[in-house]
């Protein structure tokens, strides 16, 4: 089922602001609470850096989509790229400390979103973010 | 992002501005280590005043300098951050890691 709003962007670094901002957008649209917001485009970003860094593995011409939804009380952010498949799933996630250099990506994907749904689907990884509003929709 | 580096004999201020994330991460992550490295400095300080964003990466780079900096028995220290930046370091449980101070004027003086 498409999304209420939908994005394709190369996997170039340089398009990821552009991706924070629609999230940003779409959130401010559904009157998500400022704070709520910020975590959830930190989430995102993060998802869409693994597509480029890991899937993609760092190849700049492939493409990533994004699909932004509600369901309920939830917020559901999709995203699709064709690279290698890479399950955020698949990987442990000590907490962070001061010496490691990765890994902080996924334990804040975890740390933010309610759900982390992954599936292979043909040639295609697909990540399901969600997230339970604090402040039901439409109440605002 | 952009990055200006203000530099006396042996004390640096990178004042960055802009969001930093897989783009323009590896631009902050090479001033720090010049700085801290080449130039040898004894004192780094970064302002993030005028950062509205961090990512990972962008962690990853301040980590890093910290590293660098502990190395050579340097001072690096952040200053300046908003609540987004704030909030990213707490969540990856480095805000205490790091020598945090509101602004360039605190830093000094500590």
């Amino acid at each position: 089922m498409p999304g209420e709003v939908e994005l394709t962007i190369a996997s170039h670094p340089r398009w990821l602001r552009l991706a924070r901002s629609v999230v940003q957008d779409y959130c401010a649209a559904l009157d998500v609470p400022d704070t709520q917001t910020q975590s959830i485009v930190v989430a995102v970003d993060e998802a869409l850096s693994n597509v480029m860094k890991h899937a993609y593995g760092g190849d700049c011409s492939k493409l990533v989509s994004l699909s932004c939804s509600t369901h309920g009380n939830e917020l559901e952010f999709e995203i699709r790229d064709e690279g290698a498949a890479f399950n955020p799933l698949d990987h442990d996630v000590p907490p962070p400390d001061e010496l490691r250099s990765g890994g902080r990506g996924l334990y804040l994907i975890r740390a933010i979103m309610d759900q982390i749904e992954y599936r292979r689907d043909g040639d295609s990884n697909c990540v399901r973010l969600s997230k339970k509003l604090d402040t039901p929709l439409g109440s605002a | 992002m952009d990055i200006n580096v203000k530099r006396d004999a042996d004390r640096s201020i990178i004042e960055v501005s802009g969001d930093i994330d897989l783009y323009s991460s590896p631009k902050l992550r090479d001033t720090v280590l010049d700085l801290l490295g080449k130039r040898d400095q004894k004192s780094v300080i970064v302002n993030l005043s005028n950062v509205d964003y961090i990512d990972s990466s962008g962690v990853a780079s301040l980590v890093e300098g910290l590293q660098a900096a502990k190395k050579r028995s340097a001072r690096f220290v952040l200053v300046g951050l908003k609540e987004g930046p704030r909030r990213v370091l707490e969540l990856t449980l480095l805000l205490n890691v790091f020598e945090v101070h509101a602004t360039e004027e605190d830093a000094l003086k500590a």
